[in-house]
């Protein structure tokens, strides 16, 4: 073929391959790949300034787009603190109660404590079926691969990438993740996942229930601690849509992640989790 | 044209090779820092690749192909985990563009729909690396959801956004030939 002749082709092709084939063998074997490191790094505080500006920019069109909407959330927000106050309340009282009942009948507390090392998101790349948030620690600061990844809101995802002075972390919304969970209100355990059909809108799914699950919408979702990234009861999700299929017998169920892209700025890394006195990493 | 300014005009020269070399590296930036701010139809675009494009279709294949080796590297390194296959394909892409603009509107002076063919093309070609992409990352995908909920989109994603690379690119190219007359 004419084009296999072209000495400029073969030679570009070659260092393309060479180019494709080592990180990719450096991140079947688990090896450092120091391009890609390099790169990240010194895309650091270019990734700062962009992040920087594009919040900038929003945050200026928002104020004026976004004000009657603000109000109108200030209100509601005003009206679920008080009804979470009344909660609470009544969460204290059965907090007493449980302890004296566990201490009548002699179970042994399950307590789970947790070391985090604190990061700030830098990037946040969504693209074909891939979620990924860069963080700016690394490897310096004790983190390794597959270590769970968790904001205010709740479960973000895992470590898919180390290197040194950052990490990227892959979003329960990505396709490739899975996270074991559970509904405390009925008990009903489940995988969720990412879906092709909801990465758009940030939202994942639950799939394979059968149909007669009692889920509603609202319904929380938390971490199962199956799998061994996530910790148990960690929030991950509240149920948005309730799909079932009659003919196959099964329910989809569209989760809403508790921690929404937009508002994931600061994570923290579950570095090691001690239960009842032992320590996993 | 004068065979001096024809030689001046295509190929691969130092000072294109920097200029493209910046111009990935921040579009690679852009693209995953706040590439899900700039989506449009629900996907974010891929930047890069409409650069490639557009380096193809001004300075031919061998520009391209190179355009397209170092964008690939660059949106692997900033924006995706796993196996990595971006800079082979961008490569190829970009080689391919090149050809394909050669083929079509040849040797004409730059215009739109030179420019919206090559990018057209090359947002189909990003069509199949997303489907690379999620077959290698995900396994077992379903094809027809990919299809609705994220290649489409992200083919007219990509296309609207090269077009205005392809035009941006167009305006200094003719800026720098304005000036060298």
């Amino acid at each position: 073929m004419k084009l296999l002749k072209n000495k400029a082709f073969m030679v570009l092709i070659s260092i393309a391959v060479v180019l494709s084939v080592i990180p990719s063998v450096l991140y079947i074997t688990g090896g450092r790949d120091l391009l890609r490191e390099g790169l990240s790094l010194a895309a650091k505080p270019f990734r700062a300034a962009a992040s920087f500006c594009a919040d900038g920019v929003s945050g200026f069109f928002e104020y004026f787009s976004k004000v009657d909407e603000l109000l109108k959330e200030n209100e509601e927000l005003r009206a679920e603190i008080d009804r979470l106050q009344g909660a609470a309340a009544s969460a204290e009282i059965s907090k007493y109660e449980n302890e004296w009942l566990r201490e009548q009948l002699g179970f042994v507390s399950d307590n789970q404590s947790y070391t985090f090392e604190e990061a700030s998101v830098i990037g946040y790349s969504a693209s074909g079926y891939s979620a990924i948030y860069t963080i700016d620690r690394g490897s310096e600061a004790g983190i390794k691969k597959n270590m769970a990844v968790i904001s205010h809101g709740g479960v973000v995802g895992y470590i898919c990438e180390v290197g040194t002075g950052y990490s990227k972390v892959c979003a329960l919304t990505d396709i490739s993740s899975a996270v074991g969970v559970y509904c405390p209100r009925t008990g009903i355990y489940g995988t969720a996942r990412g879906g092709e059909t909801y990465i758009s809108d940030g939202n994942f799914m639950i799939t394979g229930l059968p149909v007669e699950s009692d889920i509603e919408i609202g319904d929380l979702f938390c971490s199962s601690g199956y799998g061994g990234i996530f910790p148990k009861d960690i929030a991950v999700g509240y149920v948005a849509a309730v799909e079932r299929d009659e003919f196959l017998r099964n329910l989809t169920v569209v989760l809403e992640p508790t921690a929404k892209t937009d508002s994931v700025f600061r994570v923290f890394v579950v570095t090691s989790v001690t239960v009842g006195g032992d320590t996993a990493k | 044209m004068s065979a001096q300014q024809s030689n001046s005009t295509r190929g691969l020269t130092l000072t294109r090779a920097i200029f493209y070399t910046i111009a990935a590296f921040l579009l690679a930036v852009i693209q995953s820092t706040v590439g899900k701010d700039i989506s449009l139809f629900g996907m974010p675009p891929q930047l890069t690749l409409a650069l490639t494009a557009a380096a193809a279709y001004f300075y031919g294949p061998l520009t391209g192909g190179t355009v397209g080796l170092v964008s690939g590297i660059f949106t692997e390194a900033l924006g995706a985990v796993g196996v990595s296959v971006l800079p082979l394909l961008y490569c190829l892409i970009g080689w391919f563009c090149g050809t394909v603009k050669a083929k079509t509107v040849g040797q004409k002076p730059k215009n739109f729909i030179g420019i919206m063919i090559t990018v057209l093309f090359a947002a189909l070609a990003g069509m199949g690396v997303t489907l690379v992409r999620l077959t290698v990352g995900v396994g077992r995908p379903n094809l027809l959801s990919a299809l609705v909920y994220i290649v489409l989109p992200e083919l007219l994603s990509t296309f609207i956004y090269g077009i205005l690379i392809g035009l941006l690119n167009l305006f200094i190219y003719f800026l720098i030939n304005k000036s060298k007359v």
